[in-house]
Parts: structure tokens; C-alpha cells; sequence
């Protein structure tokens, strides 16, 4: 951190022009990137926003009709338990989706045999299709007997279980299911940050007589922080915006108990050819992200040193 | 003395070769073991299962008291399948969108991370802080008006729509940044002082030594090209270019049944498979020893 | 050596990415000189139906012989909810393709379909429509969908189990059970002597309250009723409504013979239907054939009754599929789609030609496997020619038992009602919801439940309809 301000105060003391050569070949570096988030990203984004106030016919602007659609979409009876139901989304990735694919990064980082056999078959569900994963979780979650974990359950003599059926903990089973296929891809992730680490700062915080717990609190957390905290940013964004698991496992059931504000949108959007609602639906969905990332760059202030 | 050996190869994390003389590293270790496998059960359980429905007739896959192992396993259902499906002709169309997708993530997500992180432009600030904010958009109602721009500008049945949205990977380049944040400073500034250019102590110095995000990212990316469905199927139209994700809806929806489905997605997923075990070496390549060989 | 590698990777690379991109400029817009070209969605996939996809050649083969200005492309595409709208406003949607019932409202609303008016009227069909298909697919007095078939919804049920309850007489004769109740009481007893449950019906994804809607009519439900300045009231939070509900909560509750699961996608109703592991369910002839084709079920083994009666009407739910004319096509592709439509068959108009690709069709079906012989309603006048002929093909190529399948193709005293006008989908929705509590919850408060809902749908739905 120390050079590069260095190197920065030493280019802005040379030249005072606008821009130097640095910036341009740096922008240029930057340019491909920009460009196709602006036109791919933001450009869609804002049409979408100014279309929340108009009505329209499919995709075609009709007319202006100021904040009805907003109207529309608050006072619908089922947009308070969505959005209620998002944030309980959230929550339950919070406690389920975080910490379990970093702790098997550094179980596997551990391992002293097998790492390549117990490498790939850590990541094998994050390549399996989401059509196989939806099968395949429907079979586990099966109210009946023939359901895995009610025969598991059965064979201690507890009677079959409801799972996805049960109102109060829909959300919770379907990020269990989401966790399952996700963390793969995560886990892989970490274990290729831990990679980085250098051994010798064991070996280094080992003389000062650190024990296993504390070596990694001392030297992988702090090293694996940045990481992480960009991991549980997109994962927080991810899980506010879930479509397709409550889509294919429960269509928003039992009673909306699994509605989400994403599932709302893509109702709204591609059941009811409605785009103006969905993008009423995004616009609020993506205010609340907003409060949530200017309250957590707040609190944070590593993550805005980082800028 | 066997132990020994054991022991040394406990040397790739925090525990140390040297705890495994002590009890309580050894626990350690064996606690660690105990969830790891634990983990691979919870993992690969279903996963056998799921390989096990491929050999099930369509009756036994909803029976009401599932068995694990199939009646019979036939291999010839999965080469009977894969000389009807012609699977082989969509790997080539999918191998040319997974490849060229890696080449527009890497290439353009790692350049602006690389700007990012280490040339810092005045200005990029405004562009950093716009990157944050469209990982925060929701996606649903951008597909139509985009669609709408890939018509307008003849793009329909080409790849190279489907590259261009695999190089917006707004993730890669935080990823990219927060990784040539890491890299040791010293070699790079030797290099500058030796002349080089930035583009060649991105490509000298910089890839290399970020050989695991690199191939992390890569792999990330062609996983996710090789399995996708929505962008080719609404995109390209033309049966001579269909991909792998497309065909596998296909599959889905025409009227072979369940467990030929499975093997289809079995089909699928084999490239990506021989694909992730073919790199595991560059994961595992490590920071440390691309520093160190620079 | 690890130079040579990167090396054969860059080169490698580097031809892929160009045979991409050069596949990428070689577009296919094939000028044809005076010809007229029609996108035709619709088509099975060569692959894994290779029969079927064969004699769909021909016929388009044997169609271009006929027209020879007028060449065919096969789109690949069927109507899928998530794709539709990106195609419909990038224009990219081909010239002809299928939708279900369900659809035709947005289809005219969006302005997405040709006006077929003048086809119509050239073609001297417009009279042999019968009155309910006329209103559904026209808008302000035009014509804007080609009408190709109609289903109207029976219960399938388990030849094996039904017989091991003693549902099937000495001559092979199926119970067919008069009413609801008397349906539940079927359900029971085969619960009751083979351990199979008896019934199950779709709660999901809008599937639960569009099979509830025929038992809910039958009891004597309004769902939806216009107002006199143009409005629309919703009206099912009636006593006859909540009557409807209770058999639906009985069925769980007091017969017991609804699967454990009460969140069951129309997936999961094939798959539990077609494994054995119910008894009976809501089918019509699609969904038969589906989960032979599908689902690996044996023909022989499925057979189809009436829809039972409620305590007013017996009434079932009608439905079916739509060919779409694309808005965008040229006078002459409108025309060449209404002929190649023709040439397979699916006007009322049948010339001998026509009969001999219809008979071929038939054959074709036949031979892949399909259960031939249900008798659904047609679209067109009974009395129609084609109506008639239809019945003779169904008759003379039927492969299973007839027993079987006689209770569903008499509609004697059967009436016939469509999807309701307004907002169907978000209507199901509601209903989905309400099903769902009632299933979950034994002490369930059904007439609070429909109350609610009625609120709901209005709030959210009709008061925005006109």
C-alpha cells in the first residue's frame, strides 16, 4: 500500500496536467470493461427505471403515469410478506451459506493425502446442471417415506417430516439446497486464496508459541479477509435477488411462505407481461441493497479504504 | 519412520510438521479429517445417487420405496444414447463459446482489475464505485433491451454476444483487483525501473504470478459457459451452432425419459469434469512459487 | 517444453476463436428470389424423436411440392414463458407457432398476432367455429388465432389399482363415479385395499387453482362478474365456493387420501401418477400422452373417465392450443402459413389429400407409441366434415381397450367452461394459496381463507381490469 501511494504522490508532484500518460494507458486498460457495463448494465437499468413510471405494453412505452405502478405494487396484499420474506432469505444465508465453504477450504488446505480426489469432489455439485440439483433435492426433500431424510429419519424411528412444506421453515430448506451446490464454487475460491498464504508466517506465529486456532486467526483471517468480505457482499446481493430455487422447488409456497422480491419481478416481468412492475419491484429491491452497502461501507471502513 | 513421512506432509497449512510430534496436533488433524469426510459423504452421496438414476428405469426413479443401486446396470443405454444424441458435435460449438468466454473474462476483467489495483488512473474511483454498485442490480428486466441491442447490431446466431457478457463479469474484477492487490510489490517495481512497459509486467509478471485466480476465474467462467442455457437458447437459432446448455433443455423437454435425461446431463458435465482435474496443478500452483521462480 | 505447451494453447485458441467468429459473420439471410420463407416453431427435436420428426419432414417436404414458391424453416423453438418476450419485441419470433388456451388473452393484447379476418372468411371457416372458440379468438370483431384443438379435462386413473378396489365389472366396464363425493368414497376404498393413495392433484405454480376452478363451478362458483360501467367484481367469497373448498380440505382431512406431500408441482403429479403411487388424478388427452411418452407409463394401464358433478352442474374445464400467425409477416407469409396449417390438417376444411395426411398422422402417433382413441372437443361445430373425420381416425386407429377410455369420450349431459376472462393466472395463484393452507392446516378457517383471497384478487388484480 506504503509504494504505490508513493508512486502516486511522485506522478501527481511531476505533471499537473489533467491527465497524465499513466491514466490514459490506465483508462485504456479500463475502457473494455466500462464500456460493457455501461452499455450491457447501467443502460438497461436505467430504461428499466424510468419505465417503472410509465405503463406499457409489453416493452413499449404507452404513458406516463407518474408513481401508479409504485401504488400498485406496495398495495398489493402479498408485497409485505415478500419483502419480509427476502430479508428472511437473507438471514438465513447469514447464518447458513458464510462460514461453511471457508471452513472447508481450510480443512482441505489441511489435508495431507488425497488433496486432488478430495478437491474434485468437493467442487463436483458446482458443476452439476441445476436441472440434476432441483431433481435431486426434490428426492431429498420428499415429504413422504421415500424421502432421503425421512428415511434417514425413519430408521431412528421419527415420523416423516413435511420439509419444504413446513411454512415457518421454507426459506431455511431451500438455502440449505442453495448452500449445498453453491458453496462448492466458493470453497474452490477460498482454497485458491489460501494458496497465497506464506507458509513461513506459521511457521513464524508457531515460535510464538500459537496454537492451531490462534495461527489461523492471526494469519489466514486477516490475509483471507478482503476475500471474504467480497464473498459475503455478492452472496448477500445474490440471496436478496433469488430467483430460480424457490421458482423450481416450491413456486413461492406453501401460501407465499418462499416468495421472493426476485420471484415477485419474474412474475410480474414473464407470467404477467407486465416489465413496469418488475421494474418497480428492482427499483425498490435495489434501493434497499443501496441502504444496505452505504450502512456496511460505513461500518466498514477497511472496504472504503480499499477504494 | 513411516510416521515421519506422514508427518512432514503436514505442511500445507497452518499445521506444521512439527505439531504432529505433539498430541494435540495429531487430534487436530484427525478432527480435521473426521469433517472433511464428513463433508465428501454429504457431497457425494447424492451426487452417486444422481449417477445411479441413469440406470434406473423410469418406474424405479419415483417408485415409493427407492432403492440406491439400480435392478441392472446397462452401459450400453449411456453409448446407445451418446451415438444417438450426437453429443460430440455440440462439445466442439460449446468448447468455442467456453473458450472464447475465458478469453473476454480474463482479458477484460483482469485488465481493468489490473488498472485498478495497480495503476490507479484518476478517475477509476468513479468507475470502482460503479462496478460495486451493478453487482447490486437486480437482472430480471435487463435481458429484453439487451436482446433488443444484440438484434440491432446483427449479433443474433454469433458467439459473440454470449463473449461480451462473459466479459462484463463485474465479480472478476474485484477479484482481480483484491488479487494483484496481494502481489509483492518489489518485483514489479524493479521491472518498472528496468523499463518495462505496463502492458509487459502485466503479461511477464503480473499472469504469472496470479496463475491460481487466473485459472481460478478461468475455470469459473468456462464451467459456466460449458452448463449455460438461457443467452444461447434466445440467441442462436441456427441448429449447426447449438451448445451443450441448449441441448440439454432440449433433451429436457422432448420425450425421452428421466433417466436418459440424466445421462444427458451426465454428458454435460463430463467436460467439466476432465477440465477442473486437468488444472487442478495451476490451482495449486500458488502464489509463493511464481514469486519465487518470477 | 512448458513453452511449447502455452504456445499450443495460444494457437489452438486462436484458430477456435476464429472459426467462432467467422461462424458468427455467416449469417444466414439467404435472399430467395420471389420466394416466401415461414418460420415454423413447433417441430420435435430430430435427436431423441427421430420418427416423429421424420414424417414432420415429409409433410413439409410434401408441402413445399405443393406451394412451391413458399419454403418452411424449422425455428426450434416452442413457446417457453421465459424467452417469449425477449423474442417478441426483438421481432424474432418465427412465423407460426403454438400456444396454449391460457395465452390467447396477452397474445391479442400485446398486438402480437396477425389479423386472420380475411383468411378466415376466404377460406369459409369463420362459420364452422363454434361460438365459444369464435369469442375466445377474436378481439373488437376480427380474428387473430388459428384454433388447432381443445381438450376438455377428465380423471385419469391406474387400471391396476382400480381394479384391485373392484372398480371394474366382469365385463371390463369402469366405475365411472357420479359425483365429487362419490369420487372421494373411490379414492378411499382404494386406499383402503391396496395402501396407494387414491387422488392427487397439482398445488403449485398456478397448477392448483386452475384444476380447482371445474370443481368450483360445479358447486355453483361465479369467480369474476362484470360490472355494469365495465369493471369487474370478484365473487367466489360465496357459500358455494367455500363448499367447494371443504371437498377439497376432505379429501385430505376426512377421506385421507391425498399423497403427504401438499406442495406438488404438475411435474410431480406425472411423476407419482405414471410411478403408481396414486391412484387418480385431473388428465386430459396431452397429459395422457405425456406420460406414456415421458414417463414411460404403459397405455394399457391408464384409463380415462368423466369429470364427477358438484352439488349444481357438471361442468368441465375447456382448453387448448392456438396457432399464432406473427404480427410482423407479409400478406404472403400470413397466407402461406394459413395453407401450410391446412396441408397438416388443422382446419375444418379437408380436401382427400388432406384426409390422407391426417390418416398418416395418425398412423405415425400410433406407431411412437401414443394411446389413440380419446375424444376431446373440437373447435369446430361437431357436425363439421371434420369433426366427423377426426372421430372416424380416432375410432379406427384406437389401441387400447375401449372400456377403458368409453366414460371420458361420452359427454353426454357434460357441460363446457373456459378459463375465467380476466387476470386466469393471478386467480390461480390466489387459489394455490388457499389450497395450500387448507392442505397444511387441518383446522384451516376455509371460508376466512376465501374471504381473503377475494379481497386479495380484487385489490390486486380486478380493480386494474376493464
Amino acid at each position: 500500500m506504503l509504494h504505490t501511494s508513493e508512486i502516486n504522490l511522485a506522478t501527481k508532484k511531476k505533471k499537473k496536467k489533467l491527465f497524465t500518460r499513466a491514466d490514459i494507458s490506465g483508462w485504456l486498460l479500463i475502457a473494455p470493461s466500462f464500456i460493457l457495463m455501461c452499455v450491457l448494465i447501467l443502460r438497461p437499468q436505467i430504461m428499466g427505471m424510468v419505465w417503472s413510471t410509465f405503463e406499457m405494453k409489453g416493452f413499449q412505452v404507452v404513458k406516463f403515469v407518474g408513481l401508479d405502478n409504485f401504488k400498485r405494487v406496495l398495495t398489493n396484499t402479498d408485497f409485505l410478506q415478500t419483502f419480509i420474506n427476502t430479508w428472511e432469505y437473507l438471514g438465513w444465508s447469514l447464518v447458513i451459506g458464510l462460514l461453511p465453504p471457508f471452513i472447508i477450504a481450510i480443512v482441505m488446505n489441511e489435508m495431507a493425502v488425497f488433496r486432488k480426489t478430495i478437491r474434485t469432489l468437493v467442487y463436483f455439485p458446482g458443476i452439476m446442471p441445476a436441472v440434476a440439483v432441483s431433481v435431486l433435492w426434490a428426492f431429498i426433500y420428499q415429504p413422504n417415506v421415500s424421502g432421503m431424510l425421512n428415511a434417514i429419519l425413519a430408521k431412528f424411528g421419527v415420523e416423516p417430516y413435511g420439509w419444504l412444506q413446513d411454512g415457518r421453515f421454507t426459506i431455511l430448506y431451500i438455502i440449505i439446497s442453495m448452500t449445498w451446490s453453491g458453496m462448492a464454487g466458493t470453497a474452490i475460491y477460498y482454497f485458491a486464496g489460501l494458496q497465497g498464504v506464506n507458509n513461513e508466517l506459521y511457521e513464524a506465529a508457531m515460535i510464538d508459541g500459537a496454537g492451531f486456532f490462534t495461527r489461523l486467526r492471526v494469519v489466514v483471517i486477516p490475509y483471507m479477509l478482503p476475500m471474504l468480505l467480497v464473498f459475503a457482499a455478492r452472496q448477500c446481493i445474490g440471496v436478496f435477488q433469488v430467483v430460480d430455487q424457490p421458482l423450481q422447488m416450491t413456486g413461492g409456497g406453501p401460501n407465499n411462505a418462499s416468495m421472493s422480491m426476485g420471484l415477485l419481478s419474474y412474475n410480474y416481468a414473464f407470467v404477467n407481461y407486465r416489465p413496469q412492475l418488475a421494474m418497480v419491484v428492482n427499483v425498490i429491491t435495489f434501493c434497499v441493497i443501496m441502504i444496505f452497502t452505504l450502512i456496511y461501507n460505513h461500518v466498514d471502513k477497511r472496504a472504503s479504504e480499499n477504494m | 519412520m513411516k510416521k515421519d513421512d506422514f508427518s512432514n506432509r503436514i505442511n500445507n497449512g497452518a499445521l506444521r510438521p512439527m505439531d504432529m510430534k505433539g498430541a494435540k496436533g495429531r487430534v487436530t488433524y484427525g478432527i480435521l479429517s473426521v469433517v472433511m469426510l464428513l463433508h465428501l459423504l454429504i457431497v457425494c452421496i447424492p451426487v452417486v445417487w444422481m449417477i445411479m438414476l441413469c440406470f434406473k428405469e423410469p418406474a424405479e426413479i419415483y417408485s415409493k420405496t427407492p432403492t440406491f443401486f439400480p435392478k441392472s446396470i446397462d452401459l450400453g443405454k449411456i453409448a446407445g444414447l451418446w451415438n444417438q444424441l450426437e453429443i460430440y458435435r455440440y462439445y466442439l460449438n460449446t468448447l468455442i463459446v467456453a473458450v472464447g468466454c475465458v478469453i473476454f473474462d480474463v482479458g477484460i476483467s483482469g485488465l481493468a482489475g489490473y488498472s485498478l489495483s495497480r495503476l490507479k488512473p484518476k478517475g477509476s474511483r468513479v468507475y470502482f464505485v460503479l462496478v460495486s454498485i451493478t453487482m447490486l442490480l437486480p437482472a430480471t428486466t435487463a435481458m429484453v433491451p439487451n436482446y433488443m441491442l444484440y438484434k440491432d447490431l446483427g449479433l443474433l446466431n454469433s458467439y459473440i454476444p454470449l463473449w461480451l457478457i462473459a466479459g462484463m463479469n463485474m465479480f472478476h474484477v474485484l477479484l482481480f483487483k483484491s488479487s494483484f492487490d496481494g502481489l509483492p510489490l518489489s518485483i514489479i517495481e524493479a521491472a518498472k525501473i528496468d523499463g518495462a512497459s505496463d502492458i509487459k509486467i502485466f503479461l511477464k509478471i503480473v499472469i504469472p504470478m496470479s496463475m491460481p485466480v487466473v485459472v481460478t476465474c478461468s475455470i469459473f467462467t468456462f464451467n459456466g459457459a460449458f452448463g449455460d442455457f438461457f443467452w444461447p437458447y434466445l440467441l442462436i437459432t441456427d441448429p449447426e451452432k447449438t451448445v451443450m446448455g441448449v441441448r440439454l433443455f432440449e433433451i429436457k423437454n422432448s420425450n425421452l425419459s428421466m433417466d436418459k435425461q440424466m445421462v444427458a446431463a451426465l454428458f454435460t458435465l463430463l467436460p467439466q469434469a476432465i477440465i477442473f482435474i486437468l488444472f487442478q496443478k495451476q490451482i495449486m500452483g500458488g502464489i509463493n512459487i511464481g514469486g519465487v521462480k518470477g | 517444453m512448458k513453452k511449447r505447451i502455452w504456445k499450443t494453447v495460444v494457437l489452438v485458441t486462436a484458430i477456435i476463436l476464429t472459426l467462432g467468429v467467422l461462424g458468427g459473420c455467416g449469417a444466414d439471410q439467404n435472399a430467395e428470389n420471389g420466394q416466401v420463407v415461414i418460420s415454423v416453431a413447433n417441430f420435435v427435436d430430430e435427436k431423441t424423436n427421430p420418427e416423429v420428426y421424420k414424417s414432420q419432414m415429409e409433410e413439409v417436404a410434401g408441402f413445399e411440392a405443393a406451394y412451391p414458391n413458399v419454403k418452411v424453416e424449422d425455428a426450434r423453438w416452442d413457446f417457453n414463458v421465459d424467452t417469449f418476450l425477449a423474442k417478441a419485441e426483438g421481432g424474432t419470433l418465427p412465423t407460426l407457432y403454438y400456444v396454449p388456451m391460457t395465452e390467447a388473452e396477452n397474445i391479442m393484447n400485446l398486438d402480437l398476432a396477425a389479423d386472420l379476418t380475411d383468411e378466415f372468411e376466404k377460406r369459409e371457416m369463420t362459420d364452422k367455429l363454434s361460438e365459444f372458440i369464435l369469442q375466445k379468438i377474436s378481439k373488437n370483431n376480427r380474428i387473430y388465432l388459428m384454433p388447432t384443438s381443445c381438450y376438455d379435462v377428465g380423471i385419469a386413473v391406474n387400471i391396476d389399482l382400480y381394479d384391485q378396489a373392484g372398480f371394474i365389472d366382469e365385463n371390463g366396464n369402469l366405475y365411472q363415479p357420479e359425483t365429487w363425493e362419490d369420487l372421494a368414497g373411490v379414492a378411499k376404498k382404494i386406499k383402503d385395499s391396496t395402501g396407494v393413495d387414491g387422488f392427487i392433484f397439482p398445488t403449485t405454480q398456478n397448477n392448483g387453482g386452475w384444476r380447482f376452478t371445474p370443481i368450483a363451478w360445479s358447486y355453483g362458483t361465479v369467480f369474476e362478474t362484470q360490472l355494469e360501467d365495465g369493471g369487474w367484481q370478484a365473487t367466489f367469497n360465496s357459500p358455494e365456493c367455500v363448499k367447494a373448498m371443504q371437498f377439497v380440505s376432505d379429501l385430505k382431512w376426512k377421506y385421507d387420501v391425498l399423497p403427504e406431500n401438499a406442495l406438488i408441482s404438475g411435474t410431480n403429479t406425472k411423476e407419482q401418477f405414471s410411478a403408481g403411487n396414486v391412484a387418480m388424478t385431473f388428465a386430459e388427452p396431452n397429459y395422457i400422452i405425456e406420460l406414456v411418452q415421458n414417463y414411460g407409463m404403459d397405455k394399457n394401464k391408464i384409463g380415462m373417465l368423466g369429470i364427477p358433478a358438484g352439488d349444481q352442474r357438471r361442468v368441465s374445464l375447456m382448453g387448448g392450443g392456438f396457432y399464432v400467425i406473427n404480427k410482423d409477416s407479409t400478406p404472403e407469409q400470413v397466407s402461406a402459413a394459413m395453407n401450410f396449417i391446412e396441408y397438416r390438417g388443422y382446419t375444418c376444411n379437408l380436401t382427400e389429400e388432406r384426409k390422407e395426411t391426417l390418416a398418416k398422422d395418425y398412423e405415425t402417433r400410433a406407431a411412437s407409441g401414443e394411446l389413440i382413441g380419446l375424444e376431446s372437443i373440437s373447435p369446430w361445430k361437431a357436425e363439421s366434415e371434420y369433426g366427423v373425420y377426426i372421430q372416424e381416425l380416432n375410432r379406427e386407429n384406437l389401441n387400447v381397450d375401449i372400456n377403458h377410455i368409453k366414460n371420458y369420450n361420452d359427454k353426454t349431459g357434460l357441460e363446457f367452461q373456459q378459463e375465467e376472462p380476466k387476470d386466469a393466472q393471478a386467480l390461480y395463484a390466489v387459489f394455490d394459496n388457499v389450497i395450500q393452507e387448507v392442505l397444511t392446516n387441518p383446522d384451516a378457517n376455509i371460508e376466512g381463507l376465501i374471504e381473503n383471497a377475494a379481497n386479495d384478487f380484487q385489490q390486486n388484480n380486478l380493480d386494474y381490469a376493464n
